[in-house]
């Protein structure tokens, strides 16, 4: 009698279960699904109700308790079809796609699912679980043999690929490259006189070789570079004082400084800033003309440039051009160069 | 009777040295473009849009940003065609083009500074296009441009290019009537050395017959020409000029030009070899050096002149273009001087239709004997079609 009672009770609390969730699936409370099933989740649900829970952890972004719950479904009331799939894909049999139940494929879809939204919330490298990637893969070959939604999946396994190769791109890794350039920039000195002065115009030409460090991810490229540079160059007086006149005089230097680019292209092209120091060091020769001295400003300049790369697999051409600040002087140049 | 065939009277050809621009966009090779022919009526490339051509530059060139969201890319194109609208019939096109823009030489310059805003085109184009894949076109572009300083008695209006074209095959075509020289990369600078030296600028149409051939690999151009009809009959430069390009790695075009044009005082012997490199999703860059040998007939002005060209376009964003643009030029190969101009630029479409574009030009004179001070320049640029 006792027993009789007891099952009776259990019975009658199942069934208020049982009407619970479909009446708060009636009444759109999905989080009062949930509620009842995480109070007693191991019960034996049946399939309705496996499908309203399913629908209700979906619609509240609880992906890993839907798999869970899609699994048991799928043990509980489908697992012959599962094995019999698995077995044939495994075996490279042709599969009769009509021959399997519609909810079935639904539960697979749902799978495939979850773990691609599990997979779209990686937000880093260390986030990404490979269990995740192989489970996905799973479900994603079974929705296919099966001709299940099939421009569906194929989008949405470009859409999970294309997000886990932005998680990875994210990562900044080292970089550090070598190169040589070819570059004209220009001096500021001046002819100075009795009462009166007048700027020499002084452009060089020559190389600049060098290396680069940095750090770069898909989308930015922070830099260091320097390189040692080496030319020569004509200077002649802007001012009609004094005529002045030298050519192929001798300069050398550094030309150092951050860089910060942006890759605008999947061949790694980019195009960025840069504020390099240009120390140059050139002696011009004094005027034959008494009165007359020629006056170098300091060796040490600073530049704004423009800089763009053109990649070429690890192969790149480079080119600057930028003005020195508070001066009228410009430096540019073009290289090429390679990185590792 | 040719000469009068070829300049029926809506076209009358009016030969003035006057700037108009080459409107070729020789870089969008950067969206796998190879060839012109996809989106211009002119194998070379420059002129009238094709329908796809126009297509291509609302849902590829140009930003989106000023459409609604809800507009799908299909919807963008078609409302690429003229005055917003898909064309009812097949037969006949017609677009409406502008450019203009402020010049600023010497910029920052107390005594040297000007600023002059130039109305540089101002076009109609009507386009006659039959049978299938428009195998038959007959291409008219009548309008506006500026004469140069101290050019008088001559009308600002005139015909920028007419001919008719019939591909025998889509492999092959020839195209007769007032047409661009088939010559290097039509690049849209007018004053780039490229085009100014081999006299293949803005202002050198000529009346001609035009070979083109496309195929899996190779575009190959020739042309005949008897100079521009328009001219008096001594300055006419007749010649012939060849092109050929082929595509490398599936994405890259390398070529070569060759031209030969004389008339009683000139003759230009000019040869050059280019590169467009596709950098992908939109960028590129252009590359070509060539030589131009000119005898003059006092033999006053002989001499080569060798030039080279330089210019990326890297497109960080749709609609947005970062340039820098290189050039070499040595007016005489046995002298040691050169000019090197460097000019880095941004170009933008905020919508179909509409194309603004800032250069800086900043020029550099190497010689032997003195050091000048370089010389600076500004554009601001607007074009507007319809």
């Amino acid at each position: 009698m006792i027993r009789i009672c007891l099952l009776l009770l259990i019975t009658s609390v199942s069934m208020a279960h049982a009407s619970e969730i479909v009446q708060a699936y009636k009444a759109k409370k999905t989080g009062r699904i949930i509620e009842i099933y995480r109070a007693n989740p191991k019960r034996a649900y049946t399939k309705k109700e496996f499908i309203v829970i399913s629908y209700a952890l979906r619609k509240q972004g609880l992906f890993k308790a839907d798999i869970l719950v899609n699994v048991r479904m799928i043990k509980k009331e489908f697992a012959k079809e599962h094995k019999k799939i698995l077995a044939d894909i495994k075996k490279g049999a042709t599969i009769d796609a009509d021959s399997y139940s519609k909810l079935l494929k639904h539960t697979y879809w749902n799978l495939m699912n979850d773990y691609g939204r599990i997979m779209q919330g990686y937000k880093s490298v260390s986030e990404i679980n490979p269990k995740d990637r192989e489970h996905y893969a799973v479900f994603s070959k079974i929705l296919s043999e099966l001709e299940f939604r099939e421009g569906q999946v194929d989008k949405l396994n470009d859409k999970i690929t294309a997000h886990i190769q932005y998680v990875q791109n994210r990562v900044y890794r080292f970089t550090y490259g070598f190169s040589l350039q070819y570059l004209s920039w220009q001096q500021q000195s001046i002819l100075e006189g009795a009462g009166s002065s007048t700027n020499l115009i002084v452009t060089n030409k020559g190389y600049c070789a060098g290396g680069e460090l940095g750090m770069e991810n898909y989308l930015f490229h922070f830099s260091l570079d320097a390189c040692f540079l080496l030319g020569s160059g004509g200077v002649s007086s802007a001012g009609s004082a004094i005529n002045y006149q030298q050519s192929n005089v001798p300069a050398y230097g550094v030309k150092a400084g951050p860089g910060v680019s942006m890759i605008v292209s999947s061949s790694k092209s980019r195009i960025g800033i840069k504020v390099p120091i240009v120390y140059n060091l050139q002696e011009l020769a004094q005027p034959n003309q008494a009165g007359y001295e020629v006056k170098t400003e300091s060796p040490l300049s600073i530049v704004t440039s423009l800089y763009s790369r053109w990649q070429f697999d690890s192969f790149y051409i480079q080119t600057e051009f930028g003005q020195y600040v508070g001066k009228d002087e410009t430096l540019w140049s073009l290289g090429i160069g390679k990185s590792f | 009777m040719v000469y009068r065939f070829l300049t029926f009277p809506l076209f009358i050809a009016v030969t003035i040295l006057c700037t108009i621009e080459a409107k070729a966009y020789t870089n969008f090779i950067g969206h796998s473009y190879t060839s012109c022919l996809n989106c211009h009526y002119n194998p070379t490339g420059g002129g009238p849009l094709t329908d796809y051509g126009r297509a291509v530059s609302a849902t590829a060139i140009s930003s989106k940003m000023l459409y609604p969201d809800s507009w799908s890319e299909e919807r963008v194109a078609y409302a690429s065609g003229f005055l917003f609208r898909k064309p009812k019939q097949k037969w006949l096109r017609t677009q409406i083009n502008y450019r203009g823009f402020q010049v600023v030489r010497n910029p920052g310059s107390e005594r040297t500074e000007e600023k002059q805003w130039i109305n540089m085109q101002l076009d109609a184009r009507l386009i006659l296009k039959f049978g299938q894949n428009d195998k038959f076109v007959a291409v008219g572009n009548y309008g506006y441009a500026p004469l140069p300083e101290g050019v008088e008695e001559q009308t600002e209006w005139r015909s920028r290019e007419h001919y008719v074209g019939y591909r025998f095959t889509p492999k092959f075509g020839v195209y007769a009537g007032l047409m661009d020289k088939a010559y290097g990369i039509k690049v849209l600078e007018h004053i780039a050395f490229s085009r100014s030296a081999p006299q293949v600028a803005q202002n050198d149409q000529v009346h001609g017959v035009m070979g083109h051939f496309l195929g899996e690999k190779w575009e190959i151009t020739g042309q005949g020409f008897a100079g521009n009809l328009g001219q008096e009959a001594e300055l006419q430069m007749k010649g012939g000029s060849l092109m050929v390009e082929r595509t490398s790695f599936d994405i890259h075009r390398l070529g070569f030009s060759a031209m030969k044009s004389k008339n009683e005082f000139l003759d230009l012997t000019s040869y050059a070899v280019h590169g467009r490199f596709n950098l992908k999703e939109g960028s590129a860059v252009l590359a070509e050096i060539g030589e131009t040998t000119k005898t003059t007939f006092n033999k006053t002005d002989d001499r080569t002149m060798r030039y080279g060209l330089l210019q990326t376009y890297l497109r960080p964003f749709r609609g947005v273009y970062f340039l820098s643009n290189i050039e070499y030029f040595n007016k005489d190969v046995e002298q040691d001087d050169y000019t090197v101009r460097w000019g880095p630029g941004l170009q933008f479409f905020p919508v179909q239709r509409v194309e603004l574009r800032f250069d800086a030009y900043n020029t550099r004179n190497f010689s032997t004997s003195s050091s000048t001070k370089d010389s600076w320049m500004y554009l601001l640029q607007a074009h507007l079609w319809l």
